[in-house]
């Protein structure tokens, strides 16, 4: 098995002896997380927002679900006359503004008179961000502290983003089906792949489909060549560390490229991300936090998805859900100090894979960029 | 097919079968053994080696043949040794006509058709007898009769007059030919031999097919039926001519790949299935290339690089798909397919037992299977026959899932312990348990239900430790290379080998050995044996049946 086989690293045992020893001390499961040449790669298999649920809703939404935006169309304009009235003038239950503004592309026109029902409680999911525990962190059904997800407070009483969601699904199908956004991680210089304080954590997208099995699974090992096409812009490289088991890697600023229903880009701009990763037998599963940029997440979610899918798909209401995101952001303040960012994380799984580099395209790249002038909010 | 045609091929086929037994009944005076005169059904790598000769190599023909019993190892060998039914003759046909409609296609015939025909809507012998003859010269491996030639040509006109189309009539008489026993049966004739009075040698053309399908797996082109045609082959300088020209030729790779595949039971590979829910990288894709990459690893290793055959047990050497990739796990550039590939000195992958197409062939469809394994290496690679178990096997103790052995050499060892399977599994298992790090699919394992896998064992007198040096013991056992030159020798003339051949096979091993063990040294040092044309031929009635049946 070439998974095992270190060639050049010098540092480690005869691969056999070393799997050997691993499936001994640690239950077989660092037999095929071992490292090739000092590197594992990984290639996205499910992404979806880091969102805790009960199995009825009831402890994390205690009033019930969101209302929906025509819940608010309703409450907005009470009476039959009146919405015949406000249709017969506006087209669609959507442009509720006051001048008949589309309340998805114009969410601060008015204000819905059905107020968000946020997350309530303090269980959540998702990583900390801050090293710190406030009034308003979770913590997880494991127990941990600290954990930093307003995201979930906003979004995690809205159906369509709570599991078996119209969002949950379409992020599953276009993971899937788009290379456009093909996310590989590759770990490398890992001595070790239960602790090891010094690794290097590179980020790329593929270019490349994913096979599944029978089983409904990505099948493993299989290689991926990295997209250069677009440049520098979706690769990332950080310093990271790997501790018992788990890859946490140091924060930096990142472009995540998402495909939506109907194949529309969108681009989140997540400051200070970070990946805390599990290695197991397969592959890996845990979290990319960081804080996502309000204005580029709103952006995505109203104007690219369309509002025709948000109300009448995805069920939710535009005012009192930006309102939201803008009253439980919690970082980079503005000149006014208004935060501008959000925290909140991807839950992702991730396949072991072979990235393939191309040593010419790759040298013409200046990876760990700043942030790409024009994507920035 | 008309029944006149049927009757003819029903015949033949009972000579064939009765042929091969029937001879042997009359032994040869000569003093080089000899076999007697076989009449060979077509495999299918022929027949598409020779459509692709042909009309080239974009020309669909089916991927399987009806089947036919593997003998002494060799479907080959039970090519020549079939009887064929009436369903088989129509579906030659069939190929036939598929075959020729292809070939006339309007887009396609102006590359085949060597003049314009007077009418389109009807016959033009002229122009018909200039696409048949050197067709048909090549198709039936002679050059036709002038009443054979006559014959076609008036079919072909008789046929385009009713179809009211030059080129469908054509098209008819070449779906006619590749029906016909001339093409459909590799026949050996014989004549006199003019240097030894009374006895019988095989005819030129005869000569040419037998050289040209085991050098080439191919039929005789141009340049070797003019050497027959000319006596060349009869002497010892235009044989070596004829050798050396097509041993030099990148046909040899097609010889390699059809002895190969018929040698190592390459037909499993058709109806070769794995649980895709145990082994979920094996899909479809990995069946075909775990085939051809046996294949590439045999051809280069064997011809392009001219290696020692010994060495295709332990070279690290082969060529990677991206379907096999994920089994492997190797990495590989998905837009790349079959790049050479060298497995690291410290891989437990060495040679060709170690690949996923062996390892998957000889295991079952959700687990692996020591046994298969170890009679797969006995049967295929030392000519060793391994006999069929008994009917009344308890397989319980190794079914049974929740029993209290994880390792398949814990089972064995319990299933051994009856006296009647240990005789048979003493042969196999501790062979295909040198194998057992790889699973039903080939995949790597260290270890089967959390225990460590031992692959530890003896091969004949010689240890090994794990898979790759199992490898090394089958390299260095006598039988290795002894049981290639018996499989190629019999390949090559159609027929077993015998037991008066056993000296004729030690000694072209002997040559084998001091020519490096490189394969087309054997290969040439083969055809060039006095024994490889040698034929004896019974004197009395079977030469008239024979003569009856063309």
């Amino acid at each position: 098995m070439e998974a095992v086989s270190v060639a050049g690293s010098g540092i480690l045992p005869r691969p056999w002896a070393l799997a050997l020893l691993m499936s001994v001390t640690h239950g077989g499961l660092a037999e095929t997380v071992a490292p090739v040449d000092g590197r594992i790669g990984l290639v996205l298999g499910a992404l979806n927002h880091a969102i805790h649920q009960t199995a009825d809703g009831k402890a994390e939404c205690p009033e019930g679900f969101h209302h929906t935006q025509h819940d608010n169309f309703v409450a907005q304009f009470p009476t039959e006359a009146a919405r015949e009235a406000m249709l017969e003038r506006y087209i669609y239950y959507t442009n509720r503004g006051p001048n008949g503004e589309n309340v998805f592309f114009h969410p601060t026109v008015i204000e819905d008179p059905l107020p968000l029902r946020e997350v309530q409680g303090d269980v959540g999911i998702g990583l900390d961000l801050d090293g710190k525990v406030n009034p308003r962190s979770f913590t997880s059904p494991e127990g941990l502290a600290g954990i930093d997800n307003q995201l979930y407070r906003v979004i995690g009483c809205l159906p369509g983003w709570r599991h078996g969601g119209t969002i949950e699904g379409s992020l599953k199908t276009e993971v899937r089906s788009s290379a456009k956004m093909r996310m590989l991680v590759e770990l490398s210089e890992v001595d070790h792949t239960l602790n090891d304080d010094q690794i290097t954590v590179s980020v790329y997208r593929g270019r490349d489909g994913i096979e599944v099995g029978p089983d409904g699974n990505l099948i493993p090992f299989r290689s991926q060549r990295i997209d250069y096409r677009e440049g520098a812009r979706y690769i990332h490289r950080m310093a990271g560390r790997i501790v018992d088991g788990v890859v946490i890697s140091e924060p930096v600023d990142m472009i995540v490229p998402l495909y939506g229903p109907f194949n529309i880009l969108q681009e989140f701009v997540l400051r200070d991300a970070r990946f805390q990763l599990r290695l197991d037998g397969r592959g890996a599963q845990g979290y990319l936090g960081g804080y996502y940029d309000v204005e580029r997440w709103w952006l995505n979610f109203t104007k690219m998805w369309g509002a025709h899918f948000n109300a009448d798909v995805t069920g939710w209401s535009a005012p009192a859900t930006y309102a939201g995101l803008r009253r439980l952001a919690d970082a980079y303040p503005d000149e006014e100090g208004n935060n501008t960012a959000i925290s909140g994380a991807y839950k992702l799984e991730f396949v072991r894979a072979f990235v393939i580099h191309d040593e010419a395209a790759e040298g013409a790249q200046v990876p760990g960029a700043p942030l790409a002038q024009g994507v920035s909010p | 097919m008309t029944g006149r045609a049927r009757r003819i091929l029903i015949v033949a086929a009972l000579v064939v079968a009765l042929g091969a037994a029937g001879a042997y009944l009359y032994p040869r005076k000569a003093p080089v053994p000899a076999g007697p005169p076989t009449v060979k059904l077509i495999s299918q790598p022929q027949y598409a080696n020779t459509v692709a000769s042909l009309f080239g190599e974009d020309i669909e023909i089916p991927r399987q043949f009806p089947p036919v019993n593997r003998t002494e190892g060799l479907l080959s060998l039970g090519n020549a040794n079939t009887a064929i039914t009436p369903v088989v003759v129509e579906r030659f046909y069939r190929y036939g006509q598929s075959v020729a409609s292809q070939v006339f296609a309007p887009g396609r015939r102006g590359y085949f058709m060597p003049c314009t025909p007077a009418s389109a809507t009807g016959s033009d012998d002229q122009c018909a007898r200039r696409f048949i003859a050197p067709i048909g010269r090549h198709l039936y491996r002679r050059a036709l009769s002038d009443a054979e030639l006559a014959g076609l040509v008036g079919l072909a006109g008789d046929a385009a007059s009713r179809l009211g189309d030059f080129h469908d009539g054509l098209a008819y008489v070449l779906a006619a030919m590749m029906a016909s026993p001339e093409f459909v049966f590799i026949w050996d004739n014989v004549e006199e031999d003019p240097a030894r009075p009374g006895e019988f040698r095989l005819d030129g053309y005869s000569k040419a097919s037998r050289l040209s399908f085991f050098l080439w797996n191919s039929p005789p082109d141009e340049l070797l039926l003019k050497a027959a045609e000319q006596g060349e082959l009869h002497s010892r300088e235009g044989l070596e001519a004829s050798v050396a020209r097509m041993l030099a030729s990148p046909r040899v790779d097609l010889a390699i790949r059809g002895l190969f595949a018929d040698m190592l039971r390459f037909d499993e590979f058709e109806n070769l299935a794995k649980d895709t829910v145990i082994y979920p990288a094996f899909g479809p894709g990995v069946t075909r290339d775990a085939a051809e990459q046996m294949l590439r690893t045999i051809v280069d290793h064997l011809v392009t690089r001219e290696g020692d055959y010994r060495d295709l047990f332990v070279t690290r050497d082969t060529f990677m798909s991206n379907a096999l990739a994920a089994i492997y796990q190797v990495p590989i550039s998905p837009s790349q397919d079959f790049v050479p590939h060298r497995f690291p000195a410290d891989s437990p992958r060495a040679g060709l037992l170690t690949q996923v197409g062996f390892l998957a062939i000889h295991s079952h469809p959700g687990r692996s299977s020591p046994t298969r394994r170890g009679e797969g290496v006995r049967e295929t690679l030392l000519c060793q026959p391994v006999p069929l178990p008994p009917p009344n096997v308890d397989f319980s103790n190794f079914e049974d899932p929740a029993g209290e052995f994880k390792t398949a050499r814990e089972r064995l060892v319990r299933h051994s312990s009856d006296t009647a399977c240990a005789n048979c599994h003493l042969i196999t298992d501790p062979i295909g348990l040198g194998l057992e790090n790889f699973d039903g699919a080939g995949q790597f394992r260290m270890t089967e239900n959390g225990a460590t896998i031992d692959a530890s064992g003896v091969l004949d007198g010689v240890g090994f430790e794990d898979p790759a040096t199992l490898g090394e013991a089958v390299r260095q056992n006598p039988a290795t290379t002894e049981c290639l030159v018996e499989r190629m020798f019999a390949y090559g003339v159609n027929r077993p080998v015998a037991a008066p051949e056993r000296p004729l096979i030690q000694r072209l091993n002997k040559g084998f050995a001091r020519d490096g063990y490189r394969v087309t040294g054997l290969m040439k040092a083969i055809v060039l044996d006095e024994a490889f044309f040698a034929v004896a031929v019974p004197r009395d009635p079977p030469a008239d049946q024979l003569a009856t049946a063309r």
